[in-house]
């Protein structure tokens, strides 16, 4: 079973988005902070993380690079009501990017894509 | 009364049939289209013939001679330039002192020539232009006539609202010789154009006869097909040289020496030239067959024009096509209506020839092919477009603006409407060009385009592994031909294409089957100006930045015109590298230096790391993909020197894991490997193998026998920029030269050679091979391996070149010769075998 981290600045997120993954089958760890999140990453292991981008005053993005400078070897999927940080260049670290809807099929579609490509070994 | 034949066209719009004749030498029924004139002219009892030639002059006088053998006098004229049509005539002056008619060498037709001739007589005419009438008479002449059939009005080639009648000039004219007072002497005079109009605006006695009966101008090629159609169908009668044999229902005509099969199936008005065959089961209908053809059993031809010399091999279906002189036509191949085959063309067995294609002389067309394109320069068409991941072809000759876009459309279509794939390019001009046709295409089908203009492939290697792209596609022109571009196509995650994936667009490509989007919905370009920066970050990120800046080393390097050095020199400067680049600058014109210029590039590159004492010396190569090393002492490394040092280097600086090398590599590389508690996967030695490899989170560098190196903690795609810091990074690390590291590499003979050897051969030499390793310890990763001891030999077929590789490794360079020139020989023995 596939261990998930959701970061997102509103509770009720964290809940919908829990809910959803785990009756998909995943277990999931949510952070409600960049702070919390770096906490959990470092004493627990994952296989993936869905970081909101705009978390209260930090930001998803800078968490994101903290992620990929520090060598975690987890795949990152964003996921944000904005879509024009697809332009972001540092946005282009992560494995995904997904625009949040009420609709979550895309995201759990493209949890199965980067976790796929994760089985592959497309990540070091 | 003396006849005119003008016979002095290019048949520019008849070809390729006209490439190696002239227009009215184009057989029609087996003879010349200019000999049913001649015959027309002799029923009419005009035998006085004056024939105007320009071009290939000596095919028409060959074949006419002086006339005798038809029963007429022939006079040649040929003019030394083009003089128009009256021009012409006028250089045929001193023959021409009587009334004359005019008539052109390319026509079909059975006018009644004589009764032009008595209304010109008898309405005294300086001119009379024989007139006809036609459904559409759009692309002719239009003439107008008043109730006398005085000529009132010239119409060239009207629109629809101008055509004010359907009665056309018919090219054949009855003048007197005063006609030569209105043609200027020595230029360029046109009867339709210049003359006639000048005779109307003169108000002298030019009259239009309207005449009934067949005539056709045999103008282009589809007018070809059609003339003969109404040969067959009986519309015009023209006389055939090969005899009526009786056979019921059927109107058959056969040469001599014609040998017809049993049970061969004749439908219609078949005929069949000199000395040709058709074996039994094949069946033709309303064809006409030349001299010295075969036709072999189940071939089925249905209103299909064959020249001489042709051989139509079994199954080969033919409908309503054109093909000329030697052509041989393979098994089981299908021509769709319309086609046409020049001379000297071979077809593979089983290729398809789609509608309306025409495929000019001496062209190649590998078997299996499907040909849904003119084939008018190159050589060949090849059945597959892909080679690997990429597609090659000559510039602007098999890889045409118009082939592109098409190529593009496949592309487009084999991905989800809506997404968007990354595009990139060379310097040159041409990739540019083709770029932005293949971009028309993907739009096509409503897939959107992320344009990041000139920049490198591992550049754009790396942005494709981030999301928002399914695909990317590299243009930039070949290395080993300048003249040639690439189209190298990446998968989502920045790999080289599976052939699966070249297979699915091939299938979309032949088929046609294309996507187009609404015309709403096509797809959008947009730019991402940011790349380079993030592929900055990156590149840092996976260097010990500190040791190198520590270091401060100095190297040369031969940038060879490439976009890495737009972006190498600033990102080593940064490093506190001291960088002396060569050919940085980026010429459009110029394009990519050549592999014929490449030993001397070293050799510069070697003096300059000497006198200047750097560190290093890197040969970039123009894909920025392949290094060569030069090292302190001016060395230049072999590619497997080269990847044992790297090896040496990343153990020594620390890592640990496995190195994926291609089947091919030296096995030193185990040896140095072993030592320091690491492993080496060998993969094949296709790119994407190779890079597959790295992308296994155990692998920490991944290295080719061609001098190209990935590094998966940055990108496990072969980077030249990166593996240039990442030497820099390792020889910083180890504080020795690079000449004495390679000291410390276990020496062995490398030795590699080639054996030429066809495609048909190549599985025979491999099973030749597989049954002489039976009691050997063997490996089949990629081709054969056969190990003995420490040293071992590789015989491994050329994935595109009709090629044998033979690789031979041992510790003694007279056993790796010996090894080498030993199974070299084997598969040249094997070859003859093969033949026998």
């Amino acid at each position: 079973m596939a261990k998930l981290l959701v970061v997102d600045d509103e509770a009720n997120i964290r809940l919908l988005y829990s809910q959803e993954l785990s009756d998909e089958g995943y277990q999931v760890v949510t952070a409600g902070s960049a702070l919390e999140a770096v906490e959990k990453l470092e004493s627990e292991s994952f296989d993936l993380a869905v970081i909101d981008i705009k978390l209260k005053n930090e930001s998803g993005i800078e968490l994101l690079q903290r992620i990929v400078k520090e060598r975690h070897t987890i795949p990152v999927i964003l996921c944000t009501a904005f879509s024009c940080y697809k332009d972001d260049f540092s946005a282009w670290l992560a494995d995904g990017y997904v625009v949040k809807s009420s609709d979550l099929q895309e995201l759990k579609d493209e949890i199965a894509r980067v976790l796929a490509k994760r089985q592959r070994g497309a990540y070091v | 009364m003396k006849a005119v034949i003008m016979a002095g066209g290019f048949g520019t719009r008849m070809q390729p049939l006209t490439c190696n004749i002239p227009k009215p030498m184009v057989p029609l029924m087996n003879r010349p289209i200019m000999l049913h004139i001649v015959e027309l002219l002799k029923k009419h009892g005009i035998t006085d013939l004056v024939m105007l030639l320009y071009h290939q002059p000596s095919v028409i006088k060959n074949f006419f001679r002086d006339g005798a053998d038809l029963g007429v006098r022939i006079t040649y004229v040929t003019p030394l330039e083009d003089m128009g049509t009256a021009g012409a005539v006028k250089c045929a002056e001193k023959y021409l002192d009587e009334r004359f008619l005019i008539i052109s060498g390319d026509l079909l037709t059975d006018f009644n020539l004589q009764k032009v001739i008595d209304f010109h007589e008898s309405n005294k005419a300086l001119a009379t232009i024989t007139l006809t009438s036609v459904k559409d008479p759009l692309q002719f002449g239009v003439v107008i006539t008043d109730k006398e059939k005085r000529i009132t009005q010239f119409l060239e080639k009207p629109g629809w609202g101008e055509v004010i009648s359907d009665t056309i000039n018919t090219g054949i004219y009855v003048l007197e010789p005063e006609i030569f007072k209105f043609i200027p002497e020595g230029e360029n005079f046109d009867f339709s154009q210049d003359l006639f109009p000048l005779l109307l605006k003169k108000k002298s006695a030019l009259f239009g006869f309207p005449v009934k009966g067949y005539w056709r101008d045999i103008g282009n090629t589809d007018s070809y097909r059609e003339a003969h159609h109404d040969i067959l169908k009986g519309k015009v009668g023209v006389k055939v040289d090969e005899p009526r044999r009786e056979m019921a229902g059927v109107d058959l005509r056969v040469g001599v020496d014609v040998r017809l099969g049993e049970g061969t199936v004749v439908e219609g008005t078949v005929v069949v030239g000199d000395n040709s065959q058709i074996q039994g089961g094949a069946e033709i209908k309303d064809s006409v067959i030349g001299r010295n053809c075969i036709i072999e059993p189940g071939a089925k031809l249905t209103r299909a024009v064959v020249w001489d010399n042709v051989y139509i091999k079994k199954s080969a279906k033919i409908n309503d096509c054109v093909i000329c002189n030697n052509v041989s036509v393979g098994p089981a191949t299908v021509m769709e209506e319309g086609g046409v085959v020049a001379d000297d063309t071979a077809i593979g067995e089983e290729s398809y020839i789609k509608r309306d294609v025409k495929i000019w002389p001496r062209k190649l067309i590998e078997a299996g092919s499907t040909v849904t394109g003119n084939l008018i320069w190159g050589e060949r068409w090849k059945k597959s477009l892909f080679e690997g991941e990429m597609i090659k072809g000559l510039t602007n000759i098999e890889l045409t603006p118009e082939f592109v876009a098409k190529l593009g459309c496949a592309y487009g279509t084999s991905l989800p409407k809506g997404s968007h794939v990354l595009v990139g390019r060379d310097t040159t001009l041409s990739s540019r060009m083709l770029k932005r046709s293949f971009l028309g295409g993907i739009l096509s089908a409503g897939v959107n385009v992320r344009d990041i203009r000139m920049v490198s492939l591992p550049v754009l290697r790396y942005k494709l592994r981030t999301f928002g792209e399914v695909g990317g596609v590299h243009f930039r022109q070949s290395l080993e031909d300048p003249a040639t571009t690439e189209i190298v196509f990446l998968d989502a995650d920045g790999l080289d294409f599976s052939s699966a994936m070249g297979k699915n667009i091939e299938r979309i490509f032949y088929k046609e089957n294309f996507r187009r989007a609404h015309h709403m919905e096509p797809g959008g370009i947009t730019e991402l100006p940011q790349v380079m920066d993030f592929y900055r970050e990156g590149f840092f990120r996976g260097l010990d930045q500190q040791l190198i800046r520590g270091s401060k080393a100095k190297v040369v390097i031969d940038f060879n015109h490439s976009p890495a050095g737009q972006i190498l020199p600033q990102i080593l400067n940064d490093l506190g590298c001291e960088v002396i680049g060569l050919n940085t600058y980026l010429d459009e014109q110029r394009g990519s230096k050549t592999v014929d210029e490449k030993p001397n590039s070293l050799q510069q590159l070697a003096k300059i790391v000497m006198t200047l004492e750097a560190r290093a010396g890197f040969w970039l190569d123009p894909t920025v993909e392949e290094v060569v090393l030069v090292d302190e002492t001016g060395r230049i490394y072999q590619p497997e020197e080269y990847l044992a040092l790297m090896t040496t280097l990343m153990l020594k600086s620390g890592a640990r894991g496995a190195f994926a090398v291609p089947v091919s590599a030296p096995s030193v590389i185990e040896e140095i490997a072993q030592e320091n508690g690491s492993s080496v996967r060998r993969t094949k030695s296709m790119d994407r193998a190779m890079i597959e490899a790295a992308i296994s989170p155990e692998v920490v560098m991944a290295g080719s026998m061609t001098g190209r190196f990935a590094f998966p903690k940055f990108q496990a795609a072969f980077d030249g920029m990166f593996t240039i810091a990442k030497t820099i990074e390792l020889s910083s690390a180890t504080g020795v030269p690079l000449s004495r590291v390679l000291k410390e590499v276990p020496k062995s003979s490398f030795l590699q050679g080639k054996v030429p050897c066809v495609w048909e051969k190549k599985g025979g030499i491999m099973r030749k091979m597989s049954e002489d390793s039976l009691d050997k310890e063997a490996s089949f990763i990629d081709g054969i391996k056969v190990s003995f001891g420490n040293d071992w030999v590789l015989v491994l077929p050329d994935q595109y070149q009709p090629v044998i590789h033979v690789v031979a490794e041992a510790k003694d360079a007279r056993a790796a010769q010996r090894l080498l020139e030993e199974y070299m020989q084997k598969v040249e023995r094997w070859k003859k075998e093969l033949a026998q």
